[in-house]
């Protein structure tokens, strides 16, 4: 197997520069795989979906009167940055996300934000996510987003831009690690010789976060996740992380509030929870404050938060924050908060509301990928370079209609790297998901994340369920 | 430990359990049947009865025949005695309990859930494959029981899961003696002869205790069988045994507290230590069995009712009469 037919063309290759010439930090990579015989990556990938099929890490995909199994593909080349390129992004993520939740705090409480001008008080109440619920809470270490996945893009200069900052509920990072392992037992020697930065403690780490954001300092606390059951596309992960981590995994039906606590179903009687991981939606959380429908959630979990007898990460409202016009200010909101230059950039964002902006952006719509704001997973946008004229007709009216909820962004080209083929490799586009841990005290970014691949040729998409794949990230370091 | 995960695990044991031994019936049938014939006809509607599952058997079939009989068991997907039900029941469990299972653990129940796909359709080389399928169900099991044994902590999940395996055990050995009831002799002068003899065999045999029985017992008699499946207290799968097992496991779950499953168990497990082969005989097989049965399900329903049902015990706060 090599890469002489493998071509960078016109994109920001993460293997090959503009000339071909393999980057510094996947020399030793590429190295190995040329001296892997044929058929060998091929025999090595088949096999990680096999075991990854009999772990059962699988996802129901539902037909009219069956269901099936599938795996998410899996792509055994992975994608690799020096460690001297990470660490900016690392320090950028945990200033990030640092701001981001002083800003929250401050939405539901003080609100300096909108009282010193920088941002209008009706944005962000016209926010999705802004939960009325949620004004004067005090959360412990004033921490609301505690588990963010933020997603970034690499554009063809080069450069890591953030795309959108997931505050609420971010999947995928047990992918990350299962494809960690799968690497590992693939490629143990080039690995070893990689520098790769770990990832294994993630699960302590999380651990060690919910910890610091417990409602007591008790050795003795209990956490629990919070699953919406076996049938949510994600329940491998939840279950996975409560396993790794060694938190209860519960389901509505477990938990029961006392009047005081929020306590679960033991065999020996109701136990009391401390801290709450819950990855169903902030709407389904307690049917007495929330949805009334929800049984996903337990009456009175509100309650015994508000009276500061259990923390929920991430907190209720914490979605805020995830509206795309507010992820426009989010460079606004470091500076404001830390006096610091914002490390990351976002992508140049125009907002709707803003007259001019909206002008620009109904003029120039098929140069655009135009965002509703309160979306997430690719819903509801405009890709407007490949976009039918009746599209962007009937997208305009869409737009005019609720400019509010509308932004728009120049088409970035994703950066490429190669995968997989039949026989060959070849270059698709990828993002970048990284996972950061925060308690207050103590942020911890998981080095490298999970790169999602869009495996259709030429495809900008990466979401599992429009076809999209993943690979294993390596941080490497240089030996000296 | 969760109500529910509690629940959950002890089931996932007894779907399991449940499934290798019916697995063990229809082989042992199977090769009772090649050696004899009653008026040249074989007898597979025993292994229905012992379930109590005739009328449910024949609005799918129009007889007990070798091939509709071993469709109902491995292979029908409504039937929820089938292995095939069994194994899926037994995997959308482990689904839900992962974060308890480890990943080895999981795989072999995934894999174990495979071996027989489910169908409603009628396939006549059926009997070709029983053999080979009833022998990788027994061999995935004891697989499982091995990762079990070498790989997870002597704590509450263990415990329940030992639990239902051994209920199970007990309530589906007891079902196996049930067989004897069911199975037609030729005449009345045939009690005693050798036909009779290779149905005890038989028996012993589904149960893997044919050579135990030997080593532990001179005389081959009906008593003597009887007394090795209901009553030997060394033998793992004699009722006694597991009954006793069991019982230790729930002591170990509950520690000192007196419950009522506890008191249930150990109750049976006296009477059984009490009677002898003879009075069974005298009682009648049969009515034996249908009173430890029905006792065995009064035990199930209990442990439910203890550890999982638990509707609004007592709180911390003893605040929940508004919820």
């Amino acid at each position: 197997m090599n890469f002489n037919r493998y071509k960078s063309k016109n994109f920001y290759d993460e293997y090959f520069d503009h000339q071909n010439n393999p980057r510094e930090c996947t020399k030793v990579l590429i190295n190995a795989i040329d001296n892997l015989s044929p058929g060998d990556l091929k025999r090595k990938q088949e096999a990680s979906e096999k075991s990854m099929y009999n772990m059962g890490i699988t996802f129901q995909v539902y037909g009219e009167s069956t269901s099936t199994e599938r795996v998410i593909p899996f792509d055994i080349i992975p994608r690799v940055i020096s460690g001297n390129e990470w660490n900016p992004i690392q320090t950028g993520l945990a200033q990030r996300i640092k701001a981001i939740n002083m800003f929250i705090d401050d939405v539901y409480n003080d609100q300096n934000i909108i009282n010193d001008g920088i941002i209008p008080k009706e944005l962000i109440i016209s926010s999705k996510g802004y939960l009325p619920e949620c004004k004067g809470l005090f959360p412990p270490k004033k921490v609301w987003a505690h588990v963010t996945g933020t997603d970034l893009i690499r554009d063809i200069d080069g450069q890591f831009y953030v795309l959108e900052d997931n505050l609420c509920v971010p999947s995928g990072v047990s992918y990350a690690l299962i494809n960690r392992i799968l690497m590992k037992r693939n490629f143990p020697e080039v690995f070893y010789k990689s520098n790769v930065r770990q990832i294994i403690d993630y699960p302590d780490q999380f651990m060690k976060m919910l910890r610091e954001v417990s409602p007591l300092p008790d050795d003795s606390i209990t956490t629990a996740i919070l699953t919406p059951g076996i049938y949510n596309s994600a329940y491998f992960e939840h279950a996975y992380l409560a396993q790794q981590m060694g938190a209860l995994l519960v389901e509505g039906q477990d938990l029961i509030y006392d009047g005081k606590f929020v306590c679960v179903r033991t065999i020996d009687g109701l136990k009391k929870i401390d801290v709450i991981y819950r990855r169903i939606d902030d709407q389904f959380l307690d049917p007495d404050v929330f949805n009334s429908d929800s049984i996903l959630g337990c009456r009175g979990l509100m309650k015994a938060y508000r009276e500061g007898y259990i923390t929920i990460a991430n907190a209720p409202g914490t979605g805020v924050a995830d509206d795309k016009v507010i992820y426009a200010f989010v460079p606004d909101i470091i500076k404001y908060y830390l006096s610091e230059e914002p490390i990351l950039k976002n992508v140049p964002t125009r907002l709707c509301y803003r007259k001019n902006d909206l002008e620009y952006t109904l003029d120039h719509m098929n140069e655009l990928v135009i965002k509703p704001a309160s979306e997430c997973g690719g819903n509801g946008l405009l890709i407007g370079p490949k976009a039918s004229r009746k599209e962007l007709n009937d997208f305009k009216d869409i737009i005019v209609s609720n400019p509010r909820n509308y932004i728009s962004q120049p088409t970035l080209q994703f950066s490429r790297a190669p995968v997989l083929t039949n026989k060959n490799f070849e270059g698709r586009h990828i993002d970048l998901r990284p996972f950061i841990l925060y308690s207050g005290n103590n942020c911890h970014v998981l080095p490298g994340g999970l790169t999602r691949v869009a495996l259709k040729p030429g495809s900008l998409v990466v979401n599992s369920s429009q076809g999209g794949g993943t690979k294993d990230t390596w941080i490497t370091d240089t030996n000296f | 430990m969760l109500g529910r995960v509690a629940d959950n695990i002890y089931w996932l044991s007894r779907y399991i359990e449940r499934a290798s031994n019916t697995a063990r019936f229809i082989e042992a049938s199977y090769y009772l049947n090649l050696d004899i014939k009653i008026n040249d006809k074989e007898q597979w509607s025993p292994l229905v009865e012992i379930n109590d599952d005739m009328d449910h058997f024949l609005k799918f079939y129009d007889k007990p025949s070798r091939d509709n009989v071993i469709h109902y068991l491995i292979y029908n997907p409504v039937y929820p005695n089938s292995i095939t039900s069994c194994l899926n029941s037994a995997c959308t469990i482990a689904r839900g309990l992962r974060e308890s299972l480890s990943l080895e653990l999981f795989q072999e129940i995934n894999e174990i859930s495979k071996i027989v796909t489910p169908t409603s359709k009628m396939n006549t080389n059926i009997s070709m494959h029983v053999f080979e399928i009833c022998e990788r169900i027994k061999k995935s099991d004891m697989l499982i029981t091995g990762i079990m044994s070498k790989n997870v902590e002597r704590s509450l999940g263990y415990r329940f899961w030992r639990l239902g395996e051994y209920l199970e055990r007990a309530d589906k050995t007891s079902r196996l003696l049930n067989v004897k009831y069911y199975y037609i002799l030729p005449e009345k002068t045939d009690i005693g002869t050798s036909i009779e003899d290779l149905q005890w065999s038989a028996i012993l045999q589904s149960i893997d205790a044919r050579d135990a029985f030997y080593r532990r017992y001179n005389v081959f008699s009906p008593e003597n069988i009887i007394k090795m499946i209901v009553k030997d207290d060394v033998f793992p799968r004699s009722i006694l045994f597991c009954l006793i097992s069991a019982q230790k496991c729930l002591a170990q779950i509950t520690g000192n507290t007196p419950s009522d499953p506890n008191n249930r168990l150990t109750n049976l497990c006296y009477r059984l230590e009490q009677i002898n082969e003879s009075e069974i005989m005298d009682m009648g097989l049969h009515e034996f069995i249908d009173q430890i049965q029905f006792e065995m399900n009064d035990i199930n329903n209990s442990i439910y009712n203890h550890f999982s049902a638990m509707p609004y015990k007592k709180g911390l706060f003893g605040n929940l009469s508004d919820v």
